[in-house]
C-alpha cells in the first residue's frame, strides 16, 4: 500500500505494572485509511496498548499523537472527542437502554439534539447491516447482536481512528463472514486498529499487522512478511 | 405546541387519563379532613424530593443516601433567615438551592469519583457530619432545642390557616421537578446519566465527560431536594438537627424511587404513594398506641414489595397500563376518522 498521511504516532510507549512490563517501548505509525492488524499471544499487552492509546491508563512512558495533537494525559473521553475511540473486548452494552438509544449515546458526541442523534443511530444501525430490531433491549441482544453493537456505538462519534478488539471472537463462521464484510465497508471512511485472533481473517483484511510478544513489538509488517518472519513462527504461530 | 394540538391530545387515553390523575388530586384534599389532609402533603413533599433524589440517583445508579442534607439545608436556610431576620420564606427558597449546591460541589467533589457502595457510605457520613455541625452552633442554628417558627399566615411566608393551600404548594412543587425530569429525559444529558449508570467507562469512551455530567445532575438534584426542605418547614413550623437531618428520610428519599422503579419518570411518584403514608394512616386509623405494630407492618410491606417488584413498579406494570389504556376510546366524534392517519406517522 501507497503511505498515505500519518494519522496516529505511537513513540516508545510503555507500561510497568509493578514488576511487569506489559507494553514494552512499542513504536509505530498508523496511516491515514489503513487497517492494522495487532495479533499476538495471550497476555502479550495488546489490550492494555489500547488502554494506553485511549487514556484509560497512563502509560510508563512514551508519547501518543492523533494528528499532532498529544494524547498522553487526556481523558478517554477527551480523546474520542479528538476523533479515536474503542471498542471493548467482553461487549459493554448499556443494557437497560434499547439498540437505537446505545447507539445515539455515542452519537450525541456529534450532536447536541435528540432528534438528530437517534437519525444517526439509525444510519449506523443499517451501515453495520444490524439485523435485530433497533427497539429491543440491548441486554437481551445474543452474542453477535451485542458484538456488531460495540461497533456501532464506537462507530456513531464519528472516529477517524477506531480500535477494534477482539470483534470477531465468540462468532460462528457465518457471522465472521458477515462481519468482515461490514469491516471492508467501514475502512473507506476510517482508520482500523484490530487486535483479532482469527489469522485467517486479519491476514486477508490488513495493510499492515503488528506482532506483539511480551509486551514488545516483534514485527511490523504487511500480511505476507509476517507470515514468514521465522521470529513470528517460532513465538507466536509455533507455539498456538 | 397549538392549542389544537394540545387538545387533541387530551382527547386520547394517554392524554386524558394522566389529566384526570392530576385533576383528582387538586380535587381530593376538598374532600378530606384536615388530618387526612396532613398526610397528604407530607406525602406530596416526600415524593417531589424523591423525583429529586431520582433525577441523580436513579439516573446515575450513584446511591446517595445523603440527600437529607440539602432538605435540611432547605429547611434551615429558610427557618434562619426567617426567625432571624424576618426575610419571607418565599424568598429564602433561592438562597437554600444556592447553599444546597455548594454543599453538593463540596460534597460531590471529594465522593464522586468513588465507586458505587463507597460513595453511598461516603454520602451517609455527610448526614451525619450535618447534624452534628447543626446542634455544635447552638448560638446560630438554635441546637438540638430547635426552632418553633413563628405562624403568620400569607403567601409570602407559604404558611396558611387552611391547609389545602400548603397541599397546592406542594403539588405543584412536585409537578415541577417531574417536569424538569421528564424535560431532562429526552434529552442528551438525560442520556449520558442513563448511560452512565450501565456503563461509565464504556460511556466516557463515547466522549462524555463523565464526571462533569455527575456533578451537574448532583447539584440539581441537590437544588431540588433543597426546595422539599423549605416547603416542609413553613408547613411543620417546628426544626431540630435530627428532624431536618433525619437518616430515616434520607433513606426513603433511596427507598421510594427504588421501589417505584429508579430512574424512570413516575417511579418515585408511585414509590412514595403506596408506602410513605401507610404508617400515617394506620394510626389515623387505629390510634396512636398501635404505633410498634404498624411500624413492623410497614417494614412487612417493604420487604414485600422489594420481593414481588425487583425492578420496580413502574417497569413491571408499565406494559399493563398501557394495555389497559389503549383499550379506552378517544374522546370526539371527528378523531376517529383522523386516527389511522395519524398512526401512520
Amino acid at each position: 500500500m501507497t503511505n498515505g498521511k500519518t494519522v496516529l504516532s505511537v513513540d516508545g510507549l510503555t507500561k510497568r505494572f509493578g514488576g511487569l512490563v506489559a507494553v514494552d517501548d512499542i513504536s509505530f505509525e498508523l496511516y491515514e485509511n489503513e487497517l492494522m492488524g495487532l495479533i499476538g499471544p495471550n497476555g502479550a499487552g495488546k489490550t492494555t496498548l489500547f488502554d494506553l492509546i485511549t487514556g484509560f491508563h497512563p502509560p510508563t512512558a512514551g508519547t501518543v499523537q492523533l494528528n499532532g495533537e498529544q494524547l498522553v494525559g487526556r481523558q478517554p473521553h477527551e480523546i474520542c472527542r479528538l476523533g479515536l475511540t474503542r471498542t471493548f473486548q467482553i461487549p459493554r452494552p448499556l443494557a437497560d437502554l434499547t439498540v437505537r438509544e446505545n447507539v445515539a449515546v455515542g452519537a450525541f458526541n456529534q450532536t447536541d439534539d435528540r432528534t438528530e442523534a437517534e437519525a444517526i443511530a439509525g444510519e449506523i444501525l443499517d451501515l453495520v447491516s444490524f439485523d435485530f430490531e433497533y427497539e429491543s433491549q440491548a441486554e437481551d441482544l445474543p452474542i453477535a447482536g451485542k458484538k456488531k453493537l460495540e461497533v456501532a456505538k464506537a462507530l456513531a462519534t464519528g472516529p477517524e481512528v477506531l480500535l477494534l478488539d477482539e470483534v470477531l471472537a465468540g462468532l460462528n463462521t457465518a457471522e465472521v463472514e458477515e462481519f468482515l464484510d461490514v469491516i471492508e465497508e467501514l475502512r473507506a471512511d476510517v482508520t482500523v486498529i484490530m487486535i483479532e485472533h482469527n489469522l485467517d481473517a486479519i491476514m486477508a483484511l490488513a495493510d499492515r499487522v503488528l506482532v506483539m510478544e511480551q509486551g514488545g513489538k516483534l514485527a511490523l509488517d504487511d500480511p505476507e512478511a509476517v507470515q514468514q518472519d521465522p521470529a513470528v513462527i517460532e513465538a507466536y504461530i509455533g507455539s498456538e | 405546541m397549538s392549542l389544537t394540538e394540545s387538545a387533541r391530545k387530551l382527547r386520547r387515553p394517554s392524554g386524558y387519563v394522566p389529566a384526570l390523575v392530576v385533576t383528582i388530586a387538586i380535587l381530593l384534599p376538598l374532600a378530606l379532613t384536615s388530618s387526612w389532609q396532613n398526610i397528604l402533603i407530607l406525602t406530596v413533599i416526600m415524593a417531589g424530593v424523591a423525583t429529586s433524589w431520582n433525577l441523580f440517583g436513579g439516573y446515575t445508579g450513584y446511591f446517595s443516601l445523603g440527600h437529607v442534607v440539602f432538605f435540611g439545608l432547605g429547611a434551615y436556610t429558610t427557618t434562619l433567615l426567617y426567625t432571624t431576620y424576618g426575610i419571607p420564606p418565599v424568598a429564602t427558597i433561592v438562597v437554600g438551592m444556592l447553599l444546597s449546591v455548594l454543599a453538593s460541589l463540596l460534597i460531590g467533589k471529594a465522593t464522586l469519583s468513588l465507586d458505587g457502595h463507597y460513595f453511598a457510605l461516603a454520602t451517609l457520613g455527610s448526614v451525619i457530619i450535618a447534624q452534628e455541625l447543626f446542634a455544635y452552633f447552638e448560638e446560630y442554628t438554635g441546637g438540638p432545642a430547635g426552632i418553633q417558627l413563628a405562624f403568620e399566615p400569607g403567601v409570602t411566608t407559604l404558611m396558611f390557616r387552611n391547609r389545602v393551600f400548603n397541599y397546592y404548594i406542594a403539588v405543584g412543587y412536585l409537578l415541577g421537578v417531574l417536569a424538569i425530569t421528564l424535560y431532562i429525559d429526552n434529552r442528551k444529558f438525560g442520556y449520558y446519566l442513563k448511560a452512565i449508570r450501565e456503563d461509565e467507562d464504556a460511556t466516557k469512551m463515547l466522549g462524555a465527560d463523565t464526571d462533569q455530567l455527575k456533578i451537574r445532575a448532583f447539584a440539581l438534584s441537590a437544588a431540588l431536594s433543597s426546595i422539599g426542605g423549605s416547603l416542609w418547614i413553613t408547613y411543620t413550623l417546628f426544626i431540630d438537627p435530627s428532624l431536618a437531618f433525619d437518616l430515616f428520610r434520607s433513606l426513603y428519599f433511596v427507598l421510594y424511587p427504588l421501589i417505584g422503579g429508579l430512574g424512570t419518570i413516575m417511579g418515585p411518584v408511585v414509590g412514595t404513594v403506596l408506602i410513605d403514608p401507610i404508617r400515617a394512616i394506620f394510626s389515623q386509623v387505629f390510634g396512636g398506641s398501635v404505633a410498634p405494630i404498624t411500624n413492623m407492618i410497614y417494614g412487612l410491606i417493604l420487604m414485600v414489595v422489594v420481593l414481588v417488584f425487583p425492578e420496580g413498579i413502574v417497569k413491571r406494570l408499565r406494559n399493563t397500563y398501557r394495555q389497559w389504556i389503549d383499550r379506552l376510546p378517544t374522546l370526539g366524534a371527528d378523531e376517529g376518522a383522523n386516527r389511522p392517519s395519524e398512526e401512520q406517522q
